[in-house]
């Protein structure tokens, strides 16, 4: 079975540290992964395409040095293989200009304000799952406790 | 022909037109030549001193022109259908003038001519004039209004600020203590219960923090991934750890004790960082608001570059650092505490940003110098300057240009430096290029 990943972004290893505790619970049928650079994260996302595994969701800071978090969404929404990939922008310092860059050209399917709580950011990755999972056809049962209801059932009553 | 071509001799008319000995009025300092509406039939030549127009209707206390020797006052009454002066017309100095009540269109026709032709040109340049003046005091206007604003923000900033730092000062104050306790009572427990072994990874990871990269820990997995028995969840921990698989027993049980330590040595670590930084962050703010320091008369600013020079001695040994000193420098009145923070913060900008970008042959300069009126502080250093569109904006609180956001301070540096100077009533001038970027800091004596 391909693996999907989940995979964070930011420079300051703390936030890193923090971000990856608490999404702990998804490390059991999903892997987590951490990256402190955008370019860490690119190449990564690469390596997941070569093994024929999914980058399913992408979580990333917005403030950081040389490529910022708009910057990677704009890269991931231009290429073709991560085309699904779900995008979430997590910052604390966002201007007004990033926030219209993020919608428009980062094409971000959700927005996460510093400092997070667990429970919300648990809820976010759920429906990035559910909405990537239905999207790529993937056999979503075994993935079920990870799964938005509410998501997963709209999606198959406008299916049926 | 244009009509400044028209050679139209000046000194002659005034001898002419002009220069009636029972014209002459001769204004003391003060003195009003016209009141505003009055009626006036009289062409006014300066010959000496100089005259400001008002307008006391609209309450305005600068001048709407000013007018010196050499040039005419009343032009636009004399002209005018209603004859009525627009403006209060007085003298500035002690003032000689001479006027022209005549129609100059009843002299007969040379004299006429000529005496038009020079109004003419006379009141075109008024006009020029005029307008050059309007647009002049509408800059100045606008100067100090921005200077103004400015000013409030910074007040008002320093109110809120001091604020906010007080709050924070506690709650951080009670952070820090807490975890203290917290890192004593664990750090007894383990050591007393626990095996060599797993105590001694507790204490790595409480001294060095997290040392692994994202990319590192990555990598690391594969060593561990053949160690047998492992789940993925574990592989992570240790692969962070930074641990060599060689340097550990392959018992499961263990390993999972010595992840578990490690981790709670390095989140205690990075929390104490936290806590640090936080602090600094509000003592930056806290010197943003108002000062509490006191004040001297006889402050020497080549002591305080040496005391500033000794706290941030750990940061200068990053660069090539040259030390200029004035001797015998002028002593000034000051605050030197504040006078030190000056120095610091530019010191500590330079460095950093010479660190941050990675130039070659890292150099700061820092002198004192002194003028006729004044004594310098300046520091300079060979970086990649300031690009021209941020110049402006180099003061402004959380403006920075520094590669790691939060981890270097707020960006309150120079904005503390500012208001320092601001309450020295000193001035701030700054010139940056590629290689050369200076701060001259001039404080009066």
């Amino acid at each position: 079975m391909n693996s999907l990943f989940i995979i964070c972004v930011d420079d300051q290893p703390e936030v890193l540290n923090a971000l990856e505790q608490d999404l702990k619970l998804f490390d059991e049928k999903f892997n987590v992964e951490v990256c402190d650079s955008a370019a860490e994260a690119i190449e990564l996302m690469d390596e997941i395409d070569q093994h024929g595994d999914y980058a399913a969701v992408v979580i990333t800071d917005q403030v950081m040095p040389e490529l910022t978090g708009v910057d990677l969404l704009s890269k991931i929404t231009g290429d073709e293989r991560f085309h699904d990939t779900q995008k979430i922008l997590l910052t604390g310092l966002a201007t007004h200009e990033d926030t219209i860059q993020a919608i428009n050209t980062g094409g971000i399917d959700h927005y996460i304000e510093k400092p997070w709580s667990k429970e919300e950011i648990t809820n976010i990755i759920k429906k990035c799952l559910t909405q990537f999972i239905l999207t790529k056809g993937i056999e979503y049962q075994s993935y079920m406790e990870y799964l938005d209801q509410d998501t997963l059932y709209k999606s198959l009553k406008t299916n049926t | 022909m244009s009509l400044f071509d028209l050679n139209i001799d000046q000194e002659a008319i005034v001898s002419k037109y002009f220069s009636k000995p029972e014209h002459e009025i001769a204004l003391k300092k003060g003195d009003i030549l016209l009141n505003q509406n009055e009626i006036n039939e009289k062409l006014f030549y300066i010959k000496k001193g100089k005259l400001s127009g008002y307008l006391p209707d609209k309450k305005i206390s600068e001048p709407v022109f000013e007018a010196s020797s050499n040039s005419f006052v009343g032009v636009y009454s004399f002209f005018s259908k209603d004859n009525k002066s627009y403006s209060r017309v007085v003298a500035d100095e002690d003032s000689m003038v001479n006027y022209f009540d005549g129609n100059p269109f009843a002299l007969p026709d040379k004299d006429s001519n000529e005496l038009l032709a020079f109004l003419f040109k006379i009141v075109i340049m008024e006009l020029r004039s005029r307008q050059h003046f309007a647009g002049q005091m509408a800059y100045e206007h606008e100067a100090t209004l921005h200077k103004l604003i400015q000013t409030e923000k910074l007040a008002t900033l320093g109110q809120m600020s001091a604020g906010l730092a007080h709050e924070l000062n506690n709650t951080i104050g009670s952070l820090d203590g807490n975890l203290r306790q917290f890192e004593e009572d664990i750090s007894n427990h383990i050591n007393n219960d626990e095996i060599e072994i797993v105590k001694k990874y507790y204490r790595i990871g409480l001294a060095e923090g997290l040392k692994t990269t994202s990319a590192e820990a990555r990598k690391a997995r594969n060593q561990w991934e053949k160690v047998k028995g492992l789940d993925k969840r574990l592989i992570k921990r240790l692969a962070k750890s930074g641990i060599d698989p060689k340097d550990l027993p392959k018992d499961v049980e263990q390993l999972e004790k010595i992840a578990s330590f490690w981790n709670v040595g390095h989140l205690l670590h990075d929390m104490k960082v936290a806590t640090e930084q936080s602090a600094h962050v509000i003592s930056s703010i806290k010197q943003m608001g108002i000062s509490t320091q006191s004040w001297s008369k006889d402050v020497d600013i080549n002591k305080t570059l040496k005391d500033a020079l000794a706290i941030v001695r750990s940061l200068t040994n990053k660069v090539d650092l040259k030390v200029n000193y004035h001797e015998g420098i002028t002593s000034i009145e000051a605050c030197s505490g504040e006078l030190v923070q000056v120095w610091i913060n530019l010191i500590k900008n330079a460095v950093e940003s010479l660190i941050n970008h990675k130039v070659d042959r890292p150099t700061v300069v820092v002198s004192t110098r002194e003028t006729e009126d004044s004594v310098l502080m300046v520091v300079e250093d060979n970086g990649i300057g300031i690009p021209v569109d941020i110049i402006e904006k180099i003061y402004e609180p959380s403006f920075t240009t520094k590669v790691r956001g939060l981890s270097l301070g707020l960006g309150l540096g120079l904005t503390i430096v500012q208001r320092i100077v601001d309450e020295h009533q000193g001035t701030i001038n700054l010139t940056s290029k590629p290689g050369k970027t200076k701060f001259v800091i001039a404080l009066r004596k």
